[in-house]
């Protein structure tokens, strides 16, 4: 079974769409930043759209293929990946033989990338088939990787032309939330400047939460409520009025008073916001909210009869073709060109 | 939207996928008892498309999947629950931990002890005095919050937070106590360490205690820690539950 080996982590970890059940006992959810982007990677590669990927940040990283030819593809922030020397297109899938090295650059645009490996991600070798849960470090829904770290996937299909997807460009529109669940704890006035202010996403932002800068938030009636429950996309804010969304890796339970909440299906798209670029917020009703999960789960589900077969290979190097025809019960390169 | 009534239970809308249900705004026994029934109402007549909920204080946050099930329904069935005078009450276990207060497993002792102007003694008895009652588990994996702190051990929280509070710590402040289940950060006090692991790591994430669930602690010395640990390392049941 091939293997990728984390040569540099950079900020990145296997995420699917988190594991719901544990947060009565302060175990978040975790899962992709970006359920969108993850389900475009996944659909290239033919994989449903919720399943594992590799989730890589904002900073470089660096894995090598071992052991044989694997089939990935790229999806989410805008940025340089090279497969040795070769540059690769996001968007389209790709063949990785033994030996070579995915290098995925700093991010230009956006924050998280997912690769999807064709096959699946199984583990930390074949025994174990839910990476997900394998963390072992008290955060058990997701693995952070590790310098050297390994996971073991499947060898690429044979046969088989590379695929095509037009990828979603991030947009500019704000950002949509239901104010609340707070609301009672900030003025007309002030919740009016929430909506009309432009925020940034400070640089102290993570997997956890972004810290917005802007102007600051001001309390009506003191800011200490008595803990509860937290969801993804809630807005709180800080003793020092300023704003903090949480986001996949959130806590379970928090004291701060949350003024809104981003909805679903706009958590992926304010995940990939980069630091420093304007964000705006637009109140909508929990009804539309609704609307928008449900328009937002019909494009999940029809990304992959969009997927075009390409009949010319994607960027392959010789080595790939040759080890495609080392492999000649599995494959012909020549079938690469005709498929 | 929030809803602006002040009548208790009210449900406030967390966007889209979440709901907390309000039962108050005060941390009181009786209001977290509310949240607990209807956690375990929400259980045991299951509404589909609610993926999980989670007690707290003085509130139930539900988790749903607004493909599957709308706010509105999800809203007025648990509205219907908690309103209802039937609801089973959440009895709880009664457990025992056993705390060692001594050097290394207590490092803030000595300091709270002269914070307090209490001897050590009177502050691990005022500590193992009171039944404690495990008001929701957050923060950190496995972390539990107690409330039923005698008043003579209330200390505001640190200044500063410190990383490392190992495992099993037993901390103190604001009113609180808390048991740790794994390492990490903490603005409060460190009095003790339980050697039993709270939180275990195997197919599936094992927590030792439960919202609703009672609890006291018993003083053991630092070589009882050592063989408990290597015990509970070995697979022992370590917590005692009292009937």
């Amino acid at each position: 079974m091939p293997t990728l080996a984390v040569i540099d982590a950079g900020i990145s970890s296997i995420q699917g769409l988190g594991r719901y059940g544990s947060q009565r006992y302060g175990i978040a959810p975790g899962g992709a930043m970006d359920r969108y982007a993850l389900a475009e990677s996944n659909a290239l590669i033919g994989q449903p759209a919720g399943a594992a990927a590799i989730e890589v940040g904002p900073l470089p990283a660096r894995f090598r293929v071992m052991g044989g030819s694997i089939r990935i593809a790229f999806a989410g922030a805008d940025r340089d990946i090279f497969i040795d020397d070769r540059a690769v297109d996001r968007g389209m899938t790709l063949l990785a033989v033994d030996g070579e090295l995915v290098s995925i650059r700093g991010a230009r645009d956006g924050q998280y990338t997912y690769l999807s490996v064709q096959g699946g991600l199984h583990g930390r070798d074949e025994t174990q088939t839910q990476p997900e849960d394998l963390d072992g470090q008290g955060r058990r829904n997701s693995w952070v990787f590790r310098n050297d770290d390994r996971v073991a996937v499947l060898a690429a299909a044979g046969g088989q032309p590379e695929r095509r997807l037009r990828l979603a460009r991030r947009s500019s529109f704000p950002i949509r939330i239901v104010l609340g669940p707070q609301l009672d704890y900030f003025s007309d006035e002030v919740v009016q400047a929430f909506l009309s202010g432009a925020w940034t996403v400070s640089h102290a932002s993570n997997r956890m939460a972004y810290i917005l800068d802007g102007p600051r938030v001001e309390f009506k009636k003191g800011f200490d409520i008595v803990s509860d429950g937290i969801v993804t996309g809630h807005i709180q804010v800080s003793g020092s009025g300023q704003p903090i969304a949480v986001l996949r890796d959130r806590g379970t339970i928090g004291g701060y008073p949350k003024i809104a909440t981003i909805i679903s299906s706009d958590i992926g798209r304010f995940a990939q916001t980069s630091v420093g670029r304007d964000i705006h917020f637009e109140a909508v009703s929990v009804v539309e909210a609704q609307v928008l999960a449900r328009d937002f789960a019909f494009e999940l589900a029809n990304l992959k009869p969009r997927v075009e077969s390409v009949i010319q290979p994607s960027i392959m190097s010789v080595k790939a073709l040759l080890s495609n025809n080392v492999a000649g019960d599995v494959c012909n390169a020549l079938e690469w060109h005709i498929a | 939207m929030a809803m602006a009534n002040s009548t208790y239970p009210r449900a406030l809308a967390c966007g889209d996928s979440g709901v907390s249900i309000e039962f108050g705004d005060r941390i009181h026994v009786s209001i977290n008892e509310r949240v607990l029934a209807l956690d375990a109402s929400l259980a045991a007549t299951p509404l589909g498309g609610i993926m999980e909920t989670v007690p707290t204080y003085r509130a139930l946050m539900i988790h749903y999947d607004p493909v599957e099930v709308s706010y509105d329904r999800v809203v007025g069935h648990a509205l219907s629950l908690a309103t209802d005078q039937a609801q089973p009450k959440v009895v709880g276990r009664r457990l025992r931990i056993p705390v060692c207060y001594e050097g290394e497993f207590g490092v803030d002792v000595d300091r709270v002890c002269g914070q307090l102007g209490l001897t050590r003694n009177q502050l691990i008895d005022a500590h193992t005095a009171p039944e404690y009652r495990v008001f929701m588990l957050g923060f950190m994996p496995g972390f539990a919050y107690l409330g039923g702190i005698d008043p003579a051990l209330s200390l505001p929280r640190r200044a500063k937070p410190r990383h490392g509070a190992p495992a099993g710590t037993i901390s103190i402040a604001a009113g609180q106590c808390a048991v740790h289940a794994v390492e990490g950060p903490s603005g409060w006090h460190w009095i003790g360490r339980t050697p039993i692991p709270t939180y275990q790591d195997g197919a599936g994430p094992h927590f030792a205690i439960e919202p609703g669930d009672k609890i006291r602690f018993y003083p053991i010395a630092p070589q009882e820690w050592q063989e408990m640990k290597r015990a509970g390392l070995a697979g022992a049941d370590l917590l005692e539950r009292v009937c």
